[in-house]
This record gives structure tokens, C-alpha cells and sequence, in this order.
């Protein structure tokens, strides 16, 4: 039962902090609220879960968590690292432009 | 352009991360040949700039790291910007010789090509290790197998290009696998390109500095990333 509330607070922490800064989800939205719901229901009737799991060819419901877990967190990876590395590009040109429109010339003319 | 450029058309462009030991002489041997050195300083912790500049370099400053590739971009846009008819890529830790310079550039003109890659294997190598032959030899494949460009030297730091060619090859890899997207880029632009013989200085310190077994690794997850999201 513990498990259950502390599961339960998680994720209505995280539904708080979705309200909070909701416009930032954008196309994300109704996916990341449905996975909270769907999660703070599966949680109090996880037979459903086992259920659902059993339609899908997974022993538990558990289990089926899990993989749609590992899923989601390869694609936040990998979506973190594009991103990075847009960061990183818009980051080289800034630097670059400092450094062109400011460079030490040698005190005697060359 | 069948006429060999007069020096002052020429730019070198030195990348320097950290190199406040060795960038002086590496400038004024470039400056006693041409007078325009531009030393790109990407985010030393020493005085490398301040060096540089003393030498008679002009000095452009990264305020972070960024790696080697990125400082051989700017260094490039700079001279392209104040005019260059040729751009000159030389590392900064003293491994090429001046004396290499002269011949790329004629043989760049008498061949009518946009890009003149130094190549070690074609010329000759002091003091170089078996292990780093090994990793070069290896480079070369990898070239090949990607860029589909048969060179005898992948990752040579010593290049002689036309403005043209400067304009149309953009590094994007930050790091060290620039040296083979240069080669994909010569590859994609369809850039007429030789290879010429060079002698590669090796000395503890540039050895200190060279291409690792790890950083080969690096390379290609780099280039494969970069495909990713490009």
C-alpha cells in the first residue's frame, strides 16, 4: 500500500509540474498527460495492467511497464542528444562570430 | 588561376588548443615565408594567444573549447573575410615543415586542382611510431570506405586550398573527425584535389598530442552522430 502512495505522489507531482509549465509540453501535451493519468490509474487497479499485458503476448503488467519504459527512455535519449547537439552548433557560430569580429591583431603591422 | 599566388595572398590558419609552448616558433617560421598568420586559440588555459599574437600572428580567441575542427572553421571565414586567394591549414605543435608549403602551392596551380593534401606516406615521416602507422593506415580505410576518396593520408594536417575550395567546404564536426569530413566534403563537392609528399616532424610533444587508439573510436561515433542529425 505504501508503494502505492508514494507512486501515486510522484506522479501527481509530476502532474502539477505538467499544469505549471504546460506550455512548453506543446505536441507533447495530451501524450505526457495521459501517460500520468494512465499511470496513477494503473497503479490503483493493476490488475487491469496484467490484463492489458496478457493482450499483448507480456506475462505481467509489470513487465509490459518496463519495456514501454525502456522505449520512452531510448527516445528521450536520443531526442536529448539531437538536441544537444542543435545546442552546440547554434553555440559554434556564436563563438565564432565573437572571435572573427574581435581578433588581436599583432602590434607591428605584419 | 595558373599563376602561383603571391605570398601575401596566402593565409595560414593555425588551430591551438593549449599549444603556449610551441605556437611561437610555429608562427614566426610561417611569418619568415608569408605574412599572414591567423592563430584561432580555442579555449587554452595558457598563454597561447598572447604568444601567437607576440610571434606576429593575428589572433582569434574561441571563449570556450570547441575543438579543432571548429577553430580551423573560424580561422578559414577570417581569411576568406580579409581576402585570401589561399588558405594554408597547419598544426600548431611544429610536426609540418614551411619548406612543404611552396611546392603544394605549385603543384595546386600546375595541376589546375582546388585542394593540395599533404601526405606523409607519399613523403616521409621522422620518428614515427608503429601503433600511430597502424592508426593512419586504418584512417585511410575508413576514408575510402565512407568518402570514397582513395588517399594515401587521411588525417594530414597540412592542406593548401583555393578560396573556392574554402567557401565550399564547411567543418561541422567540431571535434577531430573534421579531418575526414574535410575529405567527405572534397568528396561531396566534387572538388578537383592532389596529394602531395610531406615530411611529418615527429617529436615527443607532437606524439604527446597525436591521434590516440580512443579518439579513432570518437571519430567515428562523431561522424556517424553527425549524419544523424544533420
Amino acid at each position: 500500500m505504501i508503494i502505492k502512495l508514494l507512486l501515486t505522489l510522484g506522479l501527481l507531482a509530476c502532474l502539477v509540474y505538467f499544469f505549471v509549465n504546460r506550455a512548453q509540453f506543446r505536441l507533447l501535451a495530451l501524450s505526457v498527460l495521459v501517460m500520468i493519468l494512465g499511470g496513477i490509474y494503473l497503479v490503483w487497479v493493476p490488475e487491469h495492467a496484467t490484463a492489458l499485458a496478457h493482450q499483448m503476448g507480456v506475462g505481467r503488467g509489470a513487465d509490459l511497464l518496463l519495456y514501454g519504459w525502456v522505449i520512452v527512455s531510448f527516445a528521450v535519449i536520443l531526442m536529448l542528444h539531437v538536441r544537444e547537439r542543435r545546442i552546440l552548433s547554434t553555440l559554434t557560430e556564436l563563438v565564432r562570430a565573437i572571435a572573427i569580429n574581435h581578433p588581436t591583431l599583432p602590434k607591428k603591422a605584419p | 588561376m595558373s599563376e602561383i599566388p603571391d605570398p601575401s595572398d596566402v593565409y595560414f590558419v593555425i588551430a591551438a588548443y593549449n599549444e603556449g609552448r610551441a605556437i611561437e616558433d610555429v608562427v614566426r617560421t610561417c611569418l619568415a615565408h608569408y605574412p599572414h598568420v591567423v592563430v584561432v586559440d580555442d579555449g587554452s588555459h595558457d598563454e597561447t594567444l598572447d604568444a601567437a599574437v607576440a610571434a606576429g600572428a593575428i589572433g582569434l580567441r574561441h571563449t570556450i573549447n570547441l575543438g579543432q575542427g571548429a577553430a580551423l572553421q573560424t580561422g578559414i571565414d577570417y581569411a576568406l573575410k580579409a581576402g585570401a586567394s589561399h588558405i594554408v591549414t597547419f598544426d600548431a605543435d611544429g610536426q609540418h615543415r614551411i619548406e612543404d608549403v611552396a611546392p603544394m602551392l605549385e603543384a595546386l596551380v600546375a595541376a589546375g586542382a582546388e585542394i593540395c593534401l599533404g601526405s606523409r606516406f607519399l613523403g616521409g615521416t621522422v620518428g614515427m611510431t608503429k601503433m600511430r602507422h597502424m592508426i593512419l593506415k586504418a584512417a585511410i580505410i575508413f576514408t575510402w570506405l565512407t568518402a570514397g576518396l582513395k588517399l594515401t593520408d587521411a588525417h594530414n594536417g597540412l592542406r593548401v586550398m583555393t578560396k573556392k575550395a574554402a567557401r565550399l567546404i564547411r567543418i561541422r564536426q567540431n571535434r577531430m573527425a573534421h579531418a575526414s569530413e574535410i575529405i567527405e566534403e572534397i568528396s561531396r563537392h566534387k572538388i578537383s584535389y592532389i596529394e602531395h609528399p610531406v615530411t611529418i616532424v615527429y617529436t615527443d610533444y607532437s606524439r604527446a598530442k597525436g591521434q590516440r587508439v580512443s579518439n579513432m573510436i570518437n571519430i567515428v561515433v562523431e561522424l556517424f552522430m553527425g549524419r544523424l542529425t544533420r
